[in-house]
Parts: C-alpha cells; sequence; structure tokens
C-alpha cells in the first residue's frame, strides 16, 4: 500500500472522531506525495481552530482598469467614439452594450473595479457642442461651426474643430477648461456617473482623469491621477490640465495640485505614468527635465505621488527592450520603439533606456545612491487605454484602441498612425492589459491602499492569479501547505515590499505561486527577474526561469537554458488546446547569488503558453489573409511588482 | 453629457445632415462650383500654420506652392475618382461615411428622466434581472491532474469514500494536493467563485448538498472535493434597492432603442432585396 494511501485512511479516521480531532498546523503535513505520516507528529503545534481566525489577507486577486476614455475625451469624441462614462461601467459589470459602430459587445467576466479617466484637457467639449451648449454658441467662431452644422455641413465642421484645435487656434475662451461652468459640470458628470456605478463589495468604480502632458513634438508624458475618495472631495477641485493659463506640461506641477489637492481636501491621490515607450527618451529621467536637475527633490515627489506605473497597454508593453536586455529571450514582447507619440520624430537607441519599466527600475537605485530616495520605485499594473468608452483586452474579443479599430475586415491591414517618419499598423495594437490588486476587500478605498503599497500585478489582459513574497526564512515546505499565502504574510512581504536587514550568511528567498487564468491558458514558467547594482556601481539584471510546466519531461539544458514549452495554436482556427504547460505553479526559490552589501530588486514574471493573438481570430473571423510579419500567436504574461533589498548604510 | 431634445432643432439638424452626406462631399476650404477649384484663403492659411507647427518655421514660397499645388492635385483625382464611381465600391469610404452620419445622429433625443410609476411598471417586467446572488461557504479539496495523472479521479473518489462519515470539513485540509487556490471560503456570491474556479466549477457547486464531501466536481485544475457549510440562496431585491440601477438600465435601453429608430425611420426610404446564393454544387438556374 502506498503511503500517501495509508494516511488518507488513516486521515479519514481521524475526521470521524471529533474528540479526538487535532488542529492541524499549517505547515509540515501537507504533502500527500510521497511523504510518509511521520509528518504527523507536527499536529502538536496548535494554531486556532478556526483556519479563517486572524486571516486578513484577501482570497483572491481583483482584476480592473485603470485606464479608460470615453466620448468626454476630447479626441475620442471627436473621432468617433459615443459611449461615455455610464456605458463603460455597465460593460465593465458586464452588461451587453451597444458599441460606436453598432455591434453588440460584451466582456467575458465581469471586471471588479474601472476607473474612467478622460483626458482633463478640454475635457468634455465634443459632446457639449453637438447638444448646443448656449455656453459655447455665445463664442462667434463655435457658432459659425455650430452654423455650419445646422446648414448640413456637420462632417466639414468636425474637420475645421479637429484642425483647429491641433494647430492651436482653437479659440481658448470656449475651451472647455477649469473655472468655466462647461467643465464643472462635465468634471461633476464623471464624477456623478462613477458615483451611481460604484457598488462597494462587488464593483469599484473609481474617479480619476488622464493629465496628458505631451511635450515637443509629441513625447508622450501622461499621467492618470486615481482617487481614493468619493465625489464629495473629488468634486472639490478641477482637475490638473496642462494647457495654459491653468495648466502646465512639467510633472513636477502636477504632483504640486496632488499636494495641494490633498491639503484641500484631505483626500488621497496617486499618478499613473504610461507609454515610456512614446516619450522618446523622457518618461524616466536622470540628469534633467524640464530644464531643472534631477535631484533629491525630485526624487523624494516623484516617489511620493507615482506609487505605480502602467507597463502594459494597447500602444505596447515597456517591461523591457531587446537592445536593454540581449539576454532576456521573452523580450521582444509588443513592441512599439519607432517613435515619439505622434510619430513625428523617431526613435535613437540612446533614448531606450529612459523608456522601459526595467531600466528605470535599475536607474531608480542608482539615483537612490545619489539622493537617498530612489525616484523609481514603482509598483507595476497594465490597462487599455481604450478610446472606446469600454475597456476592451480579450484577444479573442478586441474591439481596439480606438473607434476606427472596431471589428471589421480591414483593421487587420490598416495604417494606426502613418507620418513621413513611419507607420505603425494597427495589427500592432495590441490586446492588453489588466490592473490587478491584493486589496483586503473591493472598495475604493482598499483598491486605493493596495496601491499605495504595491500590491499590485500587471497582466497583458490574461486573469492568472500571481502571489509573490520575499522573506529569509521560505523554505520549499512553505508551498507544501493549503494556505501558501499564509506563510506568504506570515513570514515575509508581499509583492511591492522591502526587504531590509539581511541576517548574517542568508540570501532572500521568494514564495512564487501562480494559478492560470480559470478559463485560459497553462502555464509555461514562472522567472524572477533581478537587477541590481554592482560594486562599480553600474546596473545588472538576470532572469531566472523558477518553476515551468512540463517539468517531468522538460529539463533546462547543459547551459542552463529551459527548452520552450512548444506550441498547441492553430492559426487557421485561433484555437489552442492546454495540452502542455500546467495549470499551476508554485515554488520556492532564494538568490543564489546574492551579495548583502548590494542594492537589487526581484520580481516575478509569469508566461502563459502560446496562444492565438487578436489578429488570428480577425484572420479567421473574416476570412482575411495577414500580411506577411503580422503576428498570429502571443505569450500572455503577468508581471508584480518588485520587491526591493536594500543594504544597511 | 446634455441631449439635444427640441423635436424641431432636432428635425432641422437630422435633415441638414442626411443632405450634409448625401449631397455635400467637399473637403473643406475648398468650395464647390463645377470644373473650378478653389482654394479658399482660410485653407492656405492653415496649410502654412500646419507647415509651421511641424517644421517650426514658415513654409517658403516654393513649399507653399507646393502644398497648395498637393491640396489642387488631390482634387482633381477626386473628384475625377467620385465621376468614375470608385467611391461607391470602397469598404473603407463606406464604412467612414457610415460612422460620420452615426455620429452625427445619434443620441439626440431620448426621455432620461423616467417617473417613478414607469421604472416600476419596468421593474416587475424584468424577472429575476434584479436579485441578489447566491452566497456560498465551502471547503474544498484539490486532485491535480498535472501532479497524479489518470490517478488523480480514483484518488478523489477513494478519498470521497473515506470521508463518507466525516462530521465536519477541517479533517479533511490535509488530503489532495498542494495549491494556491483557497481551501475554505466564507459567503463568496457567485460571481466571485467564478473569478477563482471557472465557470463549470460553479455550475457543479449549485448542485452539490450542504454538510457532507460530496464531488469530485472539475475545473480547469483538477477534480475538487468538496463541503459545502453553508448557502444562502439568492434573492429577489425590491425596488427601493435598486432604484438607480433600474434607472439607468430604463434609461439605455430607451437611448438604444432611440438610437435604432432612427436607424428605422431612415431604413423605410428603401426597397431592400437580398438575393439567395446558390448552395455549393447546385446550380443557379436549377434544373427544368
Amino acid at each position: 500500500m502506498k503511503p500517501s494511501l495509508l494516511k488518507t485512511l488513516f486521515l479519514a479516521a481521524v475526521a470521524v472522531s471529533p474528540p479526538a480531532l487535532p488542529a492541524f498546523a499549517q505547515q509540515g503535513i501537507a504533502d500527500t506525495h510521497g511523504h510518509d505520516a511521520s509528518n504527523l507528529e507536527s499536529l502538536n503545534q496548535k494554531p486556532p481552530y478556526s483556519p479563517n481566525a486572524g486571516r486578513n489577507f484577501p482570497d483572491r486577486p481583483l482584476f480592473g482598469e485603470t485606464h479608460l476614455h470615453t466620448t468626454l475625451s476630447f479626441d475620442a469624441g471627436t473621432f468617433g467614439a459615443r459611449l461615455g462614462p455610464r456605458d463603460g461601467y455597465r460593460f465593465a459589470k458586464g452588461q451587453e452594450i451597444v458599441s460606436n459602430t453598432g455591434q453588440p459587445v460584451r466582456i467575458a467576466r465581469p471586471l471588479d473595479f474601472t476607473v474612467v479617466t478622460d483626458h482633463s484637457d478640454n475635457m468634455g467639449f465634443f459632446g457639449e457642442f453637438a447638444a448646443g451648449n448656449p455656453d459655447i454658441l455665445a463664442n462667434a467662431q463655435a457658432k459659425a461651426w455650430y452654423d455650419l452644422m445646422q446648414a448640413g455641413k456637420g462632417a466639414e465642421a468636425a474637420i475645421q474643430i479637429i484642425t483647429a484645435f491641433s494647430n492651436g487656434s482653437f479659440p481658448i475662451e470656449i475651451m472647455s477648461q477649469p473655472g468655466t461652468k462647461l467643465y464643472r459640470d462635465t468634471w461633476k458628470d464623471i464624477i456623478a456617473a462613477a458615483e451611481e456605478a460604484n457598488e462597494p463589495g462587488r464593483f469599484s468604480a473609481i474617479i480619476g482623469y488622464e493629465w496628458t502632458s505631451q511635450v515637443g513634438k509629441g513625447d508622450n508624458l501622461h499621467r492618470n491621477v486615481i482617487y481614493r475618495d468619493g465625489g464629495d472631495l473629488a468634486v472639490q477641485m478641477d482637475p490638473m490640465v496642462t494647457l495654459p493659463p491653468h495648466g502646465s506640461q512639467n510633472p513636477v506641477d502636477l504632483w504640486k495640485w496632488m499636494g495641494a489637492y490633498e491639503e484641500k481636501t484631505g483626500g488621497n491621490v496617486l499618478a499613473i505614468a504610461h507609454n515610456g515607450n512614446l516619450s522618446n527618451g523622457l518618461m524616466f529621467p536622470t540628469i534633467e527635465q524640464f530644464g531643472a536637475p534631477v535631484d533629491a527633490n525630485y526624487a523624494s515627489e516623484r516617489a511620493k505621488w507615482e506609487r505605480l506605473y502602467e507597463m502594459t497597454q494597447t500602444k505596447g508593453t515597456s517591461e523591457t527592450h531587446p537592445n536593454l536586455s540581449p539576454n532576456d529571450e521573452f523580450a521582444d514582447f509588443e513592441i512599439w520603439d519607432k517613435g515619439n507619440l505622434t510619430m513625428t520624430v523617431a526613435k535613437k537607441p540612446e533614448m531606450l533606456q529612459h523608456e522601459y519599466a526595467r531600466s528605470a527600475l535599475l536607474n531608480g537605485m542608482k539615483l537612490e545612491t545619489q539622493f537617498g530616495t530612489n525616484p523609481y520605485k514603482f509598483g507595476l499594473v497594465g490597462s487599455t487605454d481604450s478610446h472606446l468608452g469600454f475597456s476592451s483586452f480579450e484577444e479573442d474579443n478586441f474591439f481596439g484602441k480606438t473607434v476606427s479599430m472596431e471589428p471589421g475586415p480591414e483593421r487587420i491591414a490598416k495604417p494606426f498612425v502613418k507620418t513621413d517618419v513611419g507607420t505603425i499598423s494597427e495589427w500592432e495594437v495590441g490586446a492588453s492589459g489588466l490592473a490587478v490588486v491584493w486589496a483586503t476587500e473591493n472598495t475604493r478605498e482598499a483598491i486605493f491602499d493596495a496601491m499605495e503599497r504595491k500590491e499590485t500585478y500587471a497582466t497583458t489582459g490574461t486573469r492568472m492569479a500571481v502571489r509573490f513574497f520575499g522573506g529569509w526564512d521560505f523554505v520549499t515546505e512553505d508551498v507544501n501547505t493549503r494556505r501558501p499565502a499564509q506563510a506568504g504574510y506570515a513570514k515575509g512581504v508581499p509583492m511591492g515590499g522591502d526587504l531590509v536587514n539581511a541576517p548574517e550568511g542568508k540570501a532572500p528567498s521568494f514564495l512564487v505561486a501562480a494559478l492560470k487564468d480559470p478559463i485560459g491558458a497553462n502555464l509555461d514558467r514562472v522567472q524572477i527577474i533581478k537587477g541590481w547594482i554592482n560594486a562599480e556601481g553600474n546596473t545588472q539584471e538576470r532572469v531566472y526561469d523558477v518553476a515551468w510546466g512540463d517539468a517531468d519531461t522538460r529539463e533546462p539544458d547543459a547551459d542552463g537554458k529551459l527548452p520552450s514549452v512548444g506550441s498547441t495554436v492553430d492559426i487557421v482556427d485561433a484555437s489552442f488546446t492546454n495540452t502542455i504547460g500546467d495549470p499551476e505553479l508554485i515554488t520556492v526559490w532564494a538568490d543564489p547569488d546574492f551579495d548583502p552589501t548590494l542594492r537589487a530588486f526581484y520580481y516575478a514574471r509569469v508566461i502563459e503558453i502560446p496562444t492565438p493573438r487578436w489578429t488570428a481570430r480577425d484572420a479567421s473571423y473574416y476570412g482575411v489573409e495577414p500580411a506577411d510579419g503580422v503576428r498570429m500567436t502571443i505569450t500572455e504574461r503577468a508581471y508584480t511588482s518588485p520587491i526591493w533589498y536594500t543594504p544597511a548604510q | 453629457m446634455k441631449l439635444l431634445r427640441e423635436p424641431l432643432l432636432h428635425f432641422l439638424l437630422l435633415g441638414g445632415l442626411i443632405f450634409a452626406v448625401l449631397f455635400d462631399e467637399e473637403a473643406p476650404g475648398t468650395a464647390s462650383v463645377e470644373n473650378q477649384i478653389l482654394i479658399e484663403a482660410a485653407e492656405v492659411e492653415r496649410m502654412a500654420a500646419a507647415w509651421e507647427q511641424r517644421w517650426q518655421r514658415p513654409p517658403s514660397e516654393a513649399e507653399l506652392s507646393g502644398l497648395i499645388g498637393e491640396a489642387v492635385r488631390e482634387q482633381v483625382l477626386y473628384r475625377e475618382a467620385l465621376t468614375l464611381g470608385l467611391d461607391r465600391d470602397d469598404v473603407v469610404v463606406r464604412r467612414h461615411l457610415r460612422q460620420k452620419y452615426e455620429f452625427l445622429t445619434q443620441d439626440l433625443a431620448y426621455d432620461t428622466d423616467p417617473d417613478d410609476a414607469t421604472l416600476r411598471a419596468y421593474f416587475e417586467a424584468q424577472g429575476d434581472r434584479y436579485a441578489q446572488s447566491a452566497r456560498v461557504s465551502f471547503h474544498q479539496v484539490l486532485f491535480s491532474p498535472t501532479r497524479r495523472g489518470a490517478q488523480a479521479e480514483i484518488d478523489a473518489v477513494q478519498t470521497l469514500a473515506d470521508l463518507k462519515w466525516a462530521t465536519e470539513p477541517g479533517t479533511a485540509e490535509t488530503l489532495g494536493d498542494v495549491t494556491s487556490l483557497p481551501s475554505d471560503l466564507a459567503g463568496l456570491d457567485l460571481h466571485a467563485i467564478e473569478a477563482m474556479f471557472g465557470p463549470d466549477f460553479v455550475a457543479a457547486l449549485q448542485t452539490v448538498e450542504p454538510g457532507r464531501w460530496a464531488g469530485p466536481i472539475v475545473s480547469d485544475y483538477g477534480l475538487h472535493l468538496v463541503w459545502i457549510t453553508e448557502r444562502a440562496p439568492g434573492r429577489r431585491l425590491a425596488f427601493e434597492e435598486v432604484r438607480q440601477r433600474v434607472r439607468d438600465d430604463w434609461i439605455y435601453e430607451q437611448r438604444v432603442a432611440a438610437n435604432e429608430a432612427v436607424y428605422r425611420r431612415l431604413l423605410e426610404r428603401y426597397e431592400v432585396v437580398v438575393e439567395t446564393p446558390a448552395a455549393p454544387g447546385t446550380s443557379a438556374g436549377g434544373e427544368s
């Protein structure tokens, strides 16, 4: 008889004899494959009878969106998005809606939270104009456009308005800007939509906006501002804008606005930057910005307000670039590296290290040695940046980034941006991503607090559940329990945390557990990415494979390289099977190369087996032939916030 | 967004837009007289301003005349293309015009202020739509095919038989396989359970009797034995509890219906004929 069966019978016997019932310890006795029953000796350690007693960590992560535009965003509205914040929330809660091009659309599974983040500049203008708002029509130019519309030349009016806005001749007096009634009404309406949709415990509709700083000819410095607060506080100040006279393009001024808001209302806000990949070297400066040096003050203010970074979204994934991480075989993933946001200035290789998250995490530690604060000590999330009025990130249900990309047979071949600098095709737009938080409950406050402590991770749209803990005492037995998270929180810090005071002779150890998306693809592998500053002060990085699927038949080769998991994707049918990989990976890993005198960060990256990309679904559904070079498969992934190790001074 | 609701304005605007789309296809800044291409001064200024924005200096005379030449060329070829009817078979043109039209005509008129009686009637007609999900508290033990292969099911069934007389669930805590799926969950609604275990698991869980070990039920992670400690049934919510949601849903349906009505009115102007294609392998003419 096998030991495991013996144990089963023994435990079954225990189970029917309540008086003798032991309260099992959380460690040491859990394993049923290979260990014998002598482990039962640890039964005499007695935690409380109820395994829930004292438990205050979440059972499941909350999946959401922190970056959604609606018709209230000037660009989205003018180019054809008609859906507003209320539509976005309805969609997120799982209700079917009709898209901007008249197509019925429904999310496969509801989201747990959503932040509508319309552009704060000229917020709400177009809808009010089209509805004949008298405050706007008091202006002669606006009246002329409106009359043009009334006279049957609506399309012409729209083009004139967009042109005027983009060449700077838009009449400033009718621009929707802070302090005006139109702006105020729009902001109140955004808040009202969130208040209506917010259902604590079930769905959090979080207040927010996007501050859309764009410098030079379109270098992207955008940030989303996220509120912890309800409408009673958020309504007390109009959002920060970038255009004069009220606004500024400089993030330093945004942080001042955030400070002023908290001061005035007693509320809480944080900022999430995105698309460093389109900033042309400006997102993560190390020397200077806006003519001012990157100094101790910049570092501490940025670290204070910018707790998270949106690392993956429709306009590319910015974890790292193949040029920056030549030894990372998974680095070449959904890269957008041709130019800035408007594709008016081409990319130069030296810009890259100031654009990608991993290099920023590294440079941040370097700056910390100079200033005492790490300006780039951020956690990670993903989101969509959809301009549709609803979030779209599912490969088999992707409605694109803008209205022009809603499903149709031609989108796989159309340009998304085309200038004399270069072309980005619509097929390059990614169906990504999600912001995931380990919040203690589904409320605005708990989600915000999890964001503040960076207990978050990013996914490219998949709903993996990923736990990641760092400590000094994790051992393999910790994963052989029914509650690895309990060991994780008890013996270490979760993602986003800090390790200090390395005990003599010990290396940091990490407990990582990944469950595949419950209706998604199996997992290929779990990796831990370590970045550190070496004794010479140079940045270093290394990727470790720490757990992988099909482990009974798949071993690293002599050079330590883990072979590919393979692929089951049938491109013609846009289908795959879960016959490779594993549904769950869990392990404890200790850093084999640890030096307690050197700063380091560690984050986990979990990679799925290959699945059909949205382009494959399009080709299959519309029966169109994709051009050469169109990527048809994808390896979806999750990236946790890092855990940082800081040596004693 | 405030919506224009005066019927007269609505009518004028809609009529005007139809005129715009059907009869006015000129680009901005050009005037239409047959066989004349007029580039208005304002359009020349706009081109110069756009140039300056991109290049940070005004265009030279040669550059400006190049821009104007391009605009003239575009007009000439555009008009010739229209004459040949090249716009008619082009899916991109068609879709773009459709989007423009929809953008300009949608959301112009619908009721946003229903009274209570309307909402109550709507609420009553919705059946179980406004119900609170059932909540389930349960324990689960996983038998993983990844770890046990085909033995997983045998082990699960055997363990269930062994646990037949169990009087409380905590005793099976250490059976089954290591997983970071929670082993005991309290008071979760079905949506939350589905978010963790998937839809098949939730469907099977609904049929399980509380108070004893049952299963195995299947998820993508493997086979689960489950013990339901408590099941709070769902209930229909009272109108007062969901008034806001009912109102939102009612308005939303009004909006969709109003937009559809615009289309229906336009559709009435056309006779639509759809021919049935011949099935593959048959002759269109049929046999005599």
